[in-house]
Parts: structure tokens; sequence; C-alpha cells
């Protein structure tokens, strides 16, 4: 439709779920409104930070993870900007050295280039009482000030908002599978800057939710389009916000030159150093990620790539099905990849908060294997199953899902013909009529735990 | 500096009434030996001057009224000097601010090296540069001080990883053979009685068995330029919280938050403040900041490695602590900013550099003493205070 090309960047700020807080030892959550603060987080006269060594960690574990160079070391500076949030009305962040620069993430066979990663404080979280347009004051919570954020810039390598949402959902996957991020208690924010040709660049700020993301983008590229085909592209650097409700971006402020931060070195805090052994240890931690799983479950569970793929978006899911593979890799990949997640998807919830277990997943297996419920009925207990799990064969004889074993089938068949011998006769006449009637006796005498294609096919062997 | 649940204002209006709820580590590590915190003495706002005149109550020279105590740790040295029991005090220098006053009021300042005594709970002017030391009436005094508050700080990540030790065993110590270096380019623009009176002591050293020579460091020059930049450029970040919302001075909430504290900042901060903020600022902004910020730190740099040099052949650097002996309020109101700025020249030097240095009294001009600076090299605290204690004794 348009042939106009769209360029698009990301800038994510990833909260990493560490303990406490990167310049002081708050807890990083808490129940109360500004129960977790100090003089530290609170900006308080004569206080100092002191970096939290974990959340360092963390920051160089995903820079490895992201295929970034991490260099010797990294250097805090000072973001100085006026806002109600800031607890200090400068920001501890990184600028000319940060954790890491030059990564690279491959989604869907395209490399998106990561330009920078690196680690800076989250400030405080501005409630808004009436809503964002309508309240005339504000309130501030600093239980979020000071918690660890990674932002992980990329270059302006996306040329659609399914792109950039395909990667926000390959990053998160990476996030969980080296255990530096936790979506329950966690927030991705992501400022997306994109422009069509034509256009300036404008920068939407502060977006939460990936499909969020893929929406302001579709939005804000539509808006410029037309802006371009009108001649009417703004000439200013403009930055705008995403309202959910409208499902449109607003202008929050237009300049003729970029923001002015005045940097500087932040100088309470020291250069960080990063020494090979230091950087050797976190790399030989790091797990096998999402995308070397898919290739090894392929090589290893002869299975397709899509189904491999579709597993290792969380990592719980990958490991259950390593352990299901045993019985079946190739049944264990089909009913994961396609009916599991698709509950899971309609739901919109997650594998490891369903808390389906291992041992009631292989025992449901095992009874599809086993031919002990009917594709309908597997699905039908499967969707049972993740919407409250419990014992799979307890819950298929409630909800009377269990098919007959074969043999006991066959039992029944015989019964079935040798009880009713004059229709049997009737039948070998050439009166097709009689099978129905046939099909049904068996089913009634299996009490509707068979099904009739199944009893057909038997009868007809017998016969 | 922080002390708990006692105002704290660092001479500034728009902290008058902040009361900190914790302790700067160096009060905390005296509270623990037993000393009692009996008040708060006045300075420069948020350390920004060289007489203690840029704050709402002026400390006058306890030896003449009508002359400045110095800055911008006016009040202590003030105090230590007036007071037959108070025989010390805890301050801190950024640029010289605790051997200046020490040098007009005919008392002893101690500057520890940058990051031997925590910065923790020390109201910042420029984080790099700040330094918590002593003013006290004898270098034994300051020696046994700086033995409580010094060693590292887990709360203070610029804090070095010092062993506590005791200074006062430097005290008492002949200095035969010490070697120090008498940099030439610290007695231009001196006044003469105040040189007069520094080669006099100079002279007393060399009697004392210490090797003295004549040396130059030539990139004293560019001290004052580059200190300039990197003070007020953090200094401007520094002031940056004081917005009137949480804490300190604060008025009837109107307007926006820009047009709020844009007002609080206009109505309580000072004007040296406001012109430190404005300069600071600017100095950072893109396409400045490699010209003046950057270029400042690389400055700083080499400024350190001459003094590095120097210390190889030398243990001690002695020279005038100020050009001036302490001026009359009347002279300081015809000085410009830059004129004013221009005093702390030999000062500023070894605080760039990070280097301790003690001031002692060597002679009066007139009534008006006159200060001695010795400079060590980094974590030499024990030969200043050898040397100063020595020339105290004699």
């Amino acid at each position: 439709m348009s042939e106009l090309k769209t360029k698009i960047g990301l800038e994510i700020h990833t909260q990493l779920n560490t303990k406490s807080k990167l310049f002081c030892g708050c807890p990083t959550a808490a129940e109360e409104p500004n129960a977790a603060t100090c003089e530290v987080c609170l900006g308080m006269p004569g206080s100092k930070p002191v970096v939290n060594r974990k959340a360092v960690e963390f920051a160089v574990k995903l820079a490895l993870a992201l295929n970034c160079k991490v260099p010797s070391g990294c250097f805090f500076s000072r973001k100085t900007y006026f806002y109600p949030d800031m607890a200090k009305n400068f920001q501890i962040t990184q600028y000319e050295k940060p954790i890491a620069a030059d990564g690279k993430l491959a989604i869907s066979g395209k490399t998106i280039q990561i330009r920078r990663l690196q680690l800076e404080e989250d400030p405080a979280a501005i409630k808004y009482p009436e809503g964002m347009k309508f309240s005339d004051y504000i309130l501030i919570d600093y239980n979020r000030s000071g918690v660890p954020l990674c932002e992980i810039v990329t270059e302006p390598d996306f040329t659609s908002p399914a792109e950039a949402r395909k990667f926000l959902e390959v990053l998160q996957t990476i996030l969980e599978y080296i255990g530096v991020f936790d979506a329950r208690t966690g927030t991705i924010r992501v400022d997306a800057n994109v422009s069509v040709t034509g256009h300036p660049r404008v920068e939407i700020k502060n977006i939460t939710g990936f499909r969020e993301v893929e929406k302001a983008l579709a939005f804000e590229i539509v808006r410029q389009e037309s802006h371009v085909r009108r001649g009417e592209a703004s000439k200013l650097i403009e930055t705008r916000f995403y309202d959910p409700l409208t499902k449109s971006t607003e202008l929050m402020r237009a300049k003729e030159t970029e923001e002015e931060y005045g940097y500087i070195f932040e100088p309470d805090l020291t250069k960080l150093e990063f020494t090979k052994a230091f950087v050797d240890k976190i790399k030989s931690e790091l797990p096998e990620l999402p995308q070397q799983k898919a290739a090894r479950f392929v090589n290893q569970y002869k299975i397709t790539s899509d189904e491999a793929a579709s597993i290792v978006t969380e990592l719980e899911l990958a490991d259950v099905f390593e352990k299901l593979a045993k019985i079946d890799a190739k049944l264990a990949a089909r009913w994961i990849s396609v009916y599991l997640k698709k509950v899971l998807n309609f739901k919109g919830l997650r594998f490891k908060d369903v808390g389906l277990t291992e041992r009631e997943l292989s025992t449901f297996l095992k009874m599809v294997k086993d031919g002990e419920v009917s594709q309908r009925g597997g699905e039908l207990l499967l969707r049972e199953l993740i919407l409250k799990p419990q014992d799979p064969q307890n819950l298929a004889e409630k909800l009377s899902l269990l098919q007959l074993a074969e043999s006991e089938l066959k039992k029944a068949v015989a019964k079935v013909l040798i009880e009713n011998k004059k229709a049997v006769a009737a039948y070998r006449t050439g009166e097709q009529k009689v099978l129905q009637f046939m099909i049904g006796q068996v089913i009634r005498e299996t009490k509707g735990r068979a099904d009739a294609k199944t009893v057909l096919k038997f009868l007809k062997e017998k016969l | 500096m922080c002390t708990k649940g006692l105002k704290t204002t660092a001479g500034s209006r728009i902290l008058e009434n902040y009361t900190p709820s914790f302790d700067a580590t160096a009060v905390a590590r005296l509270k623990e030996k037993g000393f009692a915190v009996v008040g708060k003495a006045a300075m420069d706002e948020f350390g920004f001057g060289t007489f203690s005149v840029n704050t709402f109550k002026v400390p006058k020279n306890p030896i003449d009224v009508l002359r400045s105590c110095g800055g911008s740790s006016g009040g202590p040295a003030a105090i230590v000097a007036a007071s037959k029991h108070i025989m010390f005090a805890l301050a801190t220098s950024t640029g010289g601010s605790i051997s200046c006053p020490a040098a007009f009021c005919g008392v002893v300042g101690l500057t520890p090296t940058y990051g031997a005594v925590s910065r923790y709970g020390l109201i910042d002017y420029a984080n790099s540069l700040d330094k918590v030391g002593v003013i006290s009436k004898t270098v034994r005094d300051a020696a046994k001080v700086l033995s409580i508050i010094a060693g590292s700080d887990e709360k203070d990540s610029t804090s070095l990883k010092v062993e506590k030790q005791d200074y006062t065993k430097f005290c008492g110590k002949d200095i035969k053979g010490l070697k120090i270096g008498v940099p030439k380019e610290y007695f231009e623009g001196v006044d003469k009685a105040v040189k007069e009176n520094v080669e006099a002591a100079i002279e007393k050293l060399r009697k004392l068995g210490a090797k003295v020579e004549r040396i130059s460091l030539p990139l004293t020059k560019y001290a004052l330029a580059a200190y300039y930049i990197i003070a007020m450029s953090e200094a401007s970040t520094n002031l940056a919280k004081y917005c009137g919302l949480r804490y300190g001075s604060a008025l009837d909430l109107k307007g926006n938050f820009n047009e709020y504290f844009s007002e609080v900042r206009e109505q309580f901060f000072g004007k040296e403040a406001k012109r430190r903020v404005l300069l600071g600022t600017f100095v950072r902004m893109a396409g400045y900041r490699e010209q003046y910020y950057l270029k400042a730190l690389k400055v700083r740099r080499m400024i350190i490695d001459e003094f590095e040099k120097a210390f190889e052949n030398y243990d001690v650097i002695a020279a005038p602590t100020m050009p001036i002996i302490a001026p009359k309020f009347s002279e300081i109101e015809k000085l410009t900013p830059a004129q004013q700025y221009a005093m702390d020249i030999l000062t500023v030097t070894p605080n760039l550099a990070g280097l301790p240095h003690i001031s002692v009294p060597c002679g009066f001009v007139g009534k008006m003493p006159v200060g001695l600076h010795l400079i060590g090299g980094h974590l030499q605290e024990g030969k200043i205070i050898q040397v100063a204690d020595m020339y105290e004794r004699a």
C-alpha cells in the first residue's frame, strides 16, 4: 500500500529483577507507596550512590546474550533535566562509556543491530489521580526511584511495526532465559523512533506493552505518510506519546534541536572495571539461549522448526518439552506448539503462571499416545487442565473423555456380534443399515467411551 | 555536613530549615569516639566563595572584625581561633576552603587526600573535588582527628581503601634530610609581606635539617581555569535537586512544576550560586563540553602527572597558603568575581590534583596571620603532618 519507506529504531528500558535498587540497599518493590526509600533514592543532600554489583552482572550477562562487545570497563554519567519524577533532577545513566555496544539479534531471519546497552536508574513513578489529561495534581511514588534499568538501543533497522514487536518478544524471551527479568514484577518500556521518507524522526515516548508498540507505530506511520503526501510534514523534531485509549499518538513537544542534557561523568562513582576473568565467568554462566535451543530441538528431536520456535518462547515450556520428549518427541512437540499454546495465547496466559506440573502433562501425553482419549477429547481435556491443573486421568473420567482400550473395545464388539446374530445375518445378506444399529449397540455396551469411527472399523473387520 | 537531627544549611537559604535524617560518616565516627557536636558554623553558600561573604550570616575574623575570616569554611576557622574550648572543627575543601580560612585566622587547616575521608553526608559542591578535613589549634590535634575520621567507607564509592592509622605518630619526628620543593610559580603575585614570612618559614625548615630546593611546576597557570570549569559543572548538577518540593525552603504551590521550582530557586539561591549554576550549565552543554568540560578533565590529569613527577624527587612542596592576608570586607566588595576566583590560585592546584595539604600559621603581617602551605603526594598525610608539626614546635 505504501511506497514510502519506514525506518524504526527502538530504545528499550527493561527493569532488572535484582533484589535491591541500583544505587542503594532499598528493595525494588514494596506494597505501600514510598515505603522502599532511603536518603539515596530520595536524593537527599549528602547521600551518595553505591553501585549494585548484581545489576552490573545482569547487564553484562544481557550484553553477552545480545552478542555485544563488552569493553574493559564502563563509567556512569549524569543526565540533567528537570522533571517531577526525578529525585535529584538528574539521572545517573551512561553516556560516553556504556556497559556494552555493537550487538546484534536475529529475528525471523533478519539481523537487528544493537547500538549500545547501558545501565541506569529508573525515575520515580508518577500517578495521575484523574488520568494523565485531567489531573490538576500528581502523586509521586519513589519506590521505583533507583530500580535498575537496562536500556537497549537498536539501530533503525526495523521496516515495519510487526518486526519491532517480534524483536521485543524475542528480547523478552532472552531476558527471561538468562534470568534478569521477571514479567510478573518488572516492566519493559519502549521509546520508539520512527520516520517515513520525507518526514523528520518522531520519538514516541514510554510505551508499555508490545502490542501497544505495534499499534503506536502503525498509527504514527499512517499519520506521517498522510502529512508527507499533503506536503505538510513537520520540520521540527517531535516527541509524542501513545494514548492506548484512542489508539493514537499525541504531541508532547516539538523542537528544532535535540534535547540538551549537559552530560558529565558521575563524580560520586568510579570506573567499573571488567576483567577478562569477570566477563568469561559470566559468559560461562550463560544458559542455552532460545535460538540455540530451537536449533538443537530440530536436530535432536526431529521436530519442525516452527514447532521448535513456538516451544522455546518460554523457558519453562522448553524444559517441560524435553521431559515429555522421552515419551514421544513429535507428539509432545505437536501438542505443546499447537494445542497448548493455542489455549495459552487465547487466554493470555504464560505457561509458568498456569502451574501445570510436568507429571500432569506427561500423564496427559501418555493418555493421548495410548489412545485413551480421542483427538477431540484430548483437546478438551488439555483446555480444562490449563484452566484448572489437576490429575488428567481423574478429570478425563469425570468428563467421560476416556476411550476404551482397543482390546476392551474389541471385546465389546465381539459381544455385540454374538448377542445380535440376526443382525449379523442380515448384514451378510447385504443389509448395510444394520451396521448403524450395531454401532449403537457397541457404544451403549461401552457406555459411550468409544467413538463411532473406530467401532465401525472393528465391526467391519469382524464381519 | 549532615548532622542527624541538627539543622544543616550548607550556608544556603534554600536549606535554611533543613534537618538531615542521618549523620555524615566523619560526624558519625567522631560521635562513636565520644565527641559531641556543639554547633554548626557559617560558610559560603555550598562552599562557593573565598571569604564567607556569600551566605546569609557572614562570619567575621576574630582578630579583626572588619576583615573576612576566609572561606568557604570560614566559620570553623573563626570559631577555632576565637574559642578557648573548641579545639577543632570539621571543615570541607573543594578548591582551598580549609587552607584559606585557616591561614586568615591563624589556625591549622588539614585537607587530606581526595577519598581519604568519606564524603558520605557531605552536601556536595563538586563531588570529584570535595574533601572533608580538619581545622584545629595545633597540628597534633588535626592529626588526631584525621586518625578518627579517615578510612574507607562503603557508603562512598570514591573513598579510598586505606588502612586506619594513627597520624599522631608523625608528630615529633625530625625532618632531617627530608626534601622540600619550593615552586617558583607559587610566589608570583604574592604580597611582599606575605612572601617574606613564608620565605622565613622555609628558611626555618632548612635549619631544621630539610633540604630545600627551588622547583618549577609550569602547568600551575592552567589550574584555576580547569578547577572552576570542573567545579562549576558538577555544582550546577548538584544544585538541581533543590527545587522546593520535598525538603528545604518552599513556597506556596503555584504554577506548573517549571514555574514553581524556578521561583523557589530565584528566591532562595544566592547570587554566587546562581552564577555558578549558569556557568556550570554552559560549559557542559553540547557544543561546549568538549572544549571546556572534557578539556578541563584532561588538564587535571596533566596537573596530577606533573605533581606525581615532582613527588618522585621531593617529600613535600612548600608555598604560601594565600597570596594576601585576610582582606577587609570593604576591599572584598570592590573585587569582581574573576578577581575573587583568582585569590584561590595557590590553593586550587593541590585541590584539583587531590593532594593532601596543610596550612600552618607562619608569622604575621601587622596583627594578621600568614599561612605556610605544605603539600604532599597522594596519601602522604604523614609527611605534611611531620613537617608542619616540626615547624610548629620550633
